[in-house]
């Protein structure tokens, strides 16, 4: 009647957000394809932290600003499960990583064994935590910078996924994961099409672990007119192709390429329960 | 499930949301082996791929024709199926699937012809190594001799270099499976794990440790109807596990342990402390908390969700629930079940397995091996003591808990005294934390909270039945000493500060309520506690400003608590449902009626889902639901619900004061609805259950009192009203400055009584200060109470002749009215109703009929055409007219009882 149910805000959380010219060479196809001679250190999440500093560099932000893109999925499905609504989640979310990309809100929180995917998430529920009070005590200024993302896709595969018994943060941890590899697939795909050789992606894709192989090698090996051998060869190196990327992709995501490893076995981890 | 949903690769289910299908745990794979050294990489890839180099692994497939090379690579490659022969067994069908591998039930060729139980573990080891640890082993498990013990038979690699084992096979199912599906007692779920416990014995002094006891490794069959524990994979986690470096096991982790949740910390540390047999002894106490409880002492699914060292750590560190205190922190309807499965009513399992057994159980699960039972038989002789009602050797670590012990078991003896006890509860807080060492103290200060919270509880006024001013004096000084000898640990003293704010509600001392929840709030807010702690406080602090009228806090404060319940448990949960509750009825009394009564019914969906169709919560969402409905002027549909409410309070405890309670909210609803020997039959029977049960100044004795003077009022007995509501206002108001929603409805209907009796000057005065202080205590001039002094008043100034005020009266609560209730609403018509007697008498007759018409047609419509409201427009309409046709009809004549 007189006040609105949801205590969000109503203020759009984008409204009134200047939109800073630095970024706009971020977009959301953009995050996926990270060149493969990128060298760690230039997209390494240390330097994200880094940024986190309102002195810190553009190319900081910029990589950091790609990775929240990247990840902004798992976040907008913790949020979601928290019982909020789609389009208040989508709010939520996009308020989040624009605080988040502000940095200066996030001061109090310090990075939990330097892990980009732990350290967001707990930037994330203090966030949830605080965003009643933050909603009321102070009015939003402009100046932050917008995360460019495709809201309806997040709501889309929300809506595919089964009735989950994990915990929300098991369910962030198990999204995380499946971000990764989509991005890796991404990155991947995009190799492939740089080159000119979609197709041969596509025909190759079914033989990455877990694919149904719709064609059996000989059949592709017809088809391509090669050897059978060619096709192993092809598959071996689009699978070891897949596992370096993936490296690159995690390593983003971690303090030192030392955690690399660690990352992925607790991101197998979160797949095997 | 379906191959479809399978990786061929490493045989696990493919997870759902797995981008295009794929297996998203081999695709992490592929960025782990690439990283390691060449030859491993070169290997693994074979392993893996298989038919990609065939010529490097598998020399035997590049010695096949083209042919068969190509229908080896469309095959899934490494799939054993039923009718393979793998060494000298012959595999007869699927029995079983887990983390590990596959197990086949299997026929040995020679030397005997048996059925076996074979089990192939899955790709990803060193098979050579696995084969040569169990050979190791393989002397000592040929030792082992145990009828409870599943004999291992044989180790080996399939031609796919698989290692498999073969065993003993045993037709069973899984020990709590069965337990629960043939409702096991405690006492028999205990006499089955002794069995179990003196088997591990066995194995102990053979040099054997299991390494992996856990309920699906433990199969009961039956031998003459008698249930048999059978221990399964003896030396295969030893031969699976013992040499992996710490790498490899990260790196196998999912697939090789199912649950972490019965791993000991030691285990789970990987170190390089040896695992030894009090390993097992911590899986044991796992074991036998699940048979108790049903459930783990740390959930499985978190553990696995935390990340590898966040489960570490809650495994080196976190004191899991006690059993009985798990026990009774479950929701109603899974506690219910879970005691139906030990053929036990619930509570009277919580109180068998609180003492003895809590304490069998968390000897297992020291963190400290050291602290363990030394072996496995020690811990069976302890478990049949307690069968046998014989002091056991496991012992409460503290004389806290001692203490606590000892009260629980006089806690008869110890109710009469409560007051006394609390006080010495109170110095126990204080004494524990002077002289432990801090974490120490910590945790049995967390004993001693929990332990006085449970106490205060105990002591709810509805329980110790009027024993108030003692409590409040308790109270008083149990907060001082928290204040100041707690001074270090602001969580616990805002713990202990919240309880004594809730007793202090419950006591009706308001004030002090208040600063304990606003205390509380303050003290977590600086500790940055959790949000679910936050939450409490702030839902306290809520409920106790909208009982003061403070209703604008209150709504904040409650929509923060709503948020933060969502935040830390999601919207469907019952503590989520509590905070929603709180706002809906802070919503109905801002009169947003529609908004309340939606939020109640989800409340109310939510808490029959979550805690069960019979429970209080759900009796009280009826209840607050029944009372937004009779706001609406929903009368019949609000009955309903009150009388459901009712009814389900005499359910769960048919001498409660609650009943009480719940016959008074009846009671208003006949009032509301003009039946008064209902009304004042119901009352009456609530007033003795509560005068019973509570104090005599009590609110709720003040509010039932309250209703039955607004019965008799009706009824025409206006000296015995008088009397009454004077008197629940001498027990509302201790001084004559004092203001509350309570005194002001006193002030009202006293005023509405001296009308009838013709003192009109007192009811106009007593009339205004209601206005007055209704305005003040809901903070706006147009509220719904507002309208009812202004009604009111009205009727008292046309008592007065002052018909040009009466009428301004009559206006004014009819804007509020329609402004906030729609525009047809009992309370609108009844308003209407004295509006049109007014204009009568101001001589304004077609405008009179023209609103007796409206009114009514409204109530009609509302309430019924037999409704006795609506007979009375009917008569006065009646009466005008026939009025209005009679030439002697005069104005004098319209006085009478004309509030409705």
């Amino acid at each position: 009647m007189r006040r609105k149910l949801n205590p969000k805000n109503n203020d759009d959380a984008t409204a009134g957000i200047g939109y800073n010219p630095a970024m706009s060479s971020t977009s959301q196809s953009d995050a996926g394809q990270l060149r493969p001679d990128q060298a760690f250190h230039t997209t390494h999440w240390s330097v994200v932290l880094a940024a986190r500093d309102p002195q810190g560099t553009t190319v900081g932000r910029d990589a950091l600003a790609r990775l929240c893109s990247a990840y902004w999925y798992p976040l907008y499905g913790y949020v979601r499960g928290r019982g909020v609504s789609q389009h208040d989640a989508e709010d939520l979310t996009q308020e989040f990583f624009c605080r988040f990309l502000e940095g200066n809100s996030l001061v109090n929180v310090s990075p939990a064994k330097g892990k980009f995917r732990s350290f967001l998430l707990a930037c994330l529920k203090h966030f949830l935590v605080n965003e009643w009070e933050r909603a009321h005590a102070q009015r939003r200024g402009g100046g932050q910078t917008p995360v460019p993302l495709d809201s309806g896709e997040g709501e889309t595969r929300m809506s595919l996924e089964p009735a989950d018994q994990l915990t929300p943060e098991g369910l962030f941890e198990r999204r995380w994961a499946f971000a990764v590899l989509e991005q890796t697939m991404k990155a991947l795909q995009g190799e492939y099409a740089a080159k000119n050789k979609s197709e041969l992606f596509d025909d190759l894709k079914g033989f990455l672990p877990g694919g149904q192989g719709t064609e059996s090698r000989a059949d592709l090996a017809a088809k391509r007119g090669i050897s059978t051998g060619a096709v192993d060869v092809a598959v071996h190196r689009l699978r070891q192709r897949f596992g370096t990327l993936l490296r690159e992709q995690v390593a983003q995501t971690v303090s030192s390429e030392g955690e690399v490893d660690e990352e992925i076995r607790d991101l197998m981890t979160v797949l095997g329960s | 499930m379906s191959a479809r949903d399978r990786c061929k690769e490493c045989g696990a289910a493919i997870s759902a949301g797995s981008p295009s299908g794929l297996c998203g745990k081999c695709l992490f794979g592929l960025g782990l082996q690439h990283d390691q050294g060449a030859a491993d990489f070169e290997n693994s890839a074979a392993a893996q791929e298989g038919p990609i180099l065939p010529h490097a692994a598998r020399p035997e497939v590049t010695s096949k024709t083209p042919n068969e090379a190509a229908r080896l690579m469309q095959a899934a490659p490494l799939t054993e199926r039923p009718g393979d022969v793998i060494g000298n067994y012959k595999l007869l069908q699927e029995i079983g699937q887990g983390g590990f591998g596959v197990v086949y039930m299997a026929q040995q060729q020679e030397p005997v012809r048996r059925r076996v139980a074979l089990k192939i573990v899955k790709l990803g080891m060193d098979t050579k190594a696995v084969v040569a640890r169990f050979e190791a082993e393989r002397q000592a498990l040929a030792l082992m001799d145990h009828p409870n013990i599943a004999k291992m038979l044989d180790a080996g690699a399939t031609e796919t270099g698989r290692p498999y084992f073969v065993m003993e096979l045993v037709k069973g199912i899984r020990i709590t499976d069965y337990c629960d599906q043939n409702n096991l007692s405690p006492r028999e779920r205990l006499e089955i794990f002794v069995q179990i416990c003196r088997a591990v014995q066995h194995a102990h002094q053979k040099g054997i440790i299991h390494r992996d006891i856990k309920p699906s490794n433990i199969l009961i069959t039956l031998h003459d109807g008698v249930p048999v524990p059978k221990i399964i994979d003896f030396g295969i986690a030893k031969a699976t596990q013992q040499e992996l470096t710490e790498h490899t096991v990260f790196t196998q982790f999912g697939q090789f342990i199912g649950t972490p949740a019965y791993m000991s910390p030691e285990q789970a540390e990987m170190s390089g402390l040896d695992v030894d047999t009090r390993s097992d002894i911590y899986s044991l106490g796992v074991l036998l908390y699940e048979l108790l409880t049903g459930k783990t002492p740390f959930d499985p699914r978190e553990l696995m969700a935390a990340g590898m060292e966040a489960m570490r750590r809650t495994l080196r560190e976190k004191e899991p629930a006690r059993p009985s205190t798990r026990l009774s922190t479950l929701e109603a309807p899974e506690l219910t079940l879970t005691a139906k499965h030990r053929r036990v009513e619930a509570p009277k399992l919580v109180r068998l397995v609180r003492g003895d057994l809590d304490w069998i159980v968390m000897k297992c699960l020291e963190k400290d091996r050291t602290r363990r039972y030394e072996s496995a038989s020690r811990f069976a002789d302890d478990i049949e003591n307690f069968l046998k009602n014989e002091p056991i050797s496991a012992r409460p670590p503290s004389r806290v808990y001692q203490f606590q012990r000892m009260v629980r078991r006089n806690k008869l003896a110890f109710a009469a005294a409560t007051a006394v006890l609390l006080a010495i509860i109170a110095g126990l807080v204080v004494s524990t934390w002077m002289f432990c060492r801090e974490r120490e103290a910590r945790l049995r200060s967390q004993e001693v909270a929990q332990f006085l919270k449970d106490m205060l509880h105990g002591i709810d006024p509805e329980v110790a039945r009027g024993r108030d001013s003692v409590l409040r004096e308790i109270l008083d000084k149990a907060v001082q000493r928290i204040a100041t000898k707690l001074r270090n640990q602001p969580l616990l003293q805002a713990e202990l500060y919240n309880t004594i704010g809730e007793t202090y509600l419950a006591l009706a001392q308001f004030d002090q309520s208040e600063r304990m929840h606003r205390t509380a709030l303050d003290l977590q807010r600086k500790a940055h506690a959790k949000p679910a702690d936050l939450a409490t406080s702030l839902d306290d602090l809520g409920i106790v400003l909208r009982r003061t009228g403070n209703l604008d806090e209150a709504e904040s404060r409650e929509r923060e608590a709503v948020l933060l319940c969502c935040a830390a448990f999601g919207r469907e949960s019952g503590t989520t449902a509590d905070a929603l509750n709180d706002l809906a009825l802070v919503l109905r009394e801002r009169g947003q009626l529609a908004d309340a009564e939606a939020m109640q019914r989800e409340v109310l969906a939510i808490q029959t889902k979550v805690r069960g169709p019979q429970n209080i919560p759900v009796a009280t969402a009826l209840n607050n639901l029944a009372f937004t409905l009779r706001d609406e002027g929903k009368f019949a549909e609000a009955e309903k619900t009150f009388r459901d409410a009712l009814s389900l309070r005499r359910k769960l405890d048919e001498k409660s004061p609650r009943v009480g309670v719940a016959l008074d909210n009846l009671a208003l609803i006949f009032l509301e609805q003009w039946r008064y020997s209902e009304a004042e039959a119901t009352e009456k029977e609530a007033l003795s259950l509560l005068q019973s049960n509570y104090a005599p100044d009590h609110p709720a004795v003040a509010a039932a009192l309250h209703t039955l003077a607004r019965v008799y009022c009706e009824q025409g007995k206006l000296a015995e009203a008088n009397d009454l509501h004077r008197r629940v206002l001498a027990m509302r108001q201790t001084k004559p400055t004092d203001e509350s929603r309570e005194i002001a409805n006193s002030l009202d209907n006293l005023a509405l009584v001296l009308r009838k009796q013709k003192k009109l000057d007192e009811a106009e005065e007593l009339e205004r200060r209601s206005l007055q202080m209704r305005k003040r205590i809901y903070q706006r001039d147009d509220h719904p109470a507002v309208a009812y002094s202004l009604d009111g008043l009205g009727l008292i100034s046309q008592d007065q002749k002052r018909l040009a005020e009466a009428e301004m009266c009559f206006y004014n609560a009819l804007k509020i009215e329609t402004n906030w209730l729609g525009a047809e609403h009992p309370r609108v018509a009844t308003t209407l109703n004295n509006l049109a007697l007014l204009l009568r008498d101001q001589g304004k007759r077609a405008e009179a009929e023209q609103t007796l018409r409206q009114a009514l047609a409204m109530r009609v419509k509302l309430l019924g055409e037999q409704d006795p409201a609506s007979a009375k427009s009917r008569r006065d309409l009646d009466e005008l007219l026939l009025q209005s046709r009679s030439p002697t009809g005069g104005q004098g004549q319209a006085s009478g009882a004309r509030a409705n």
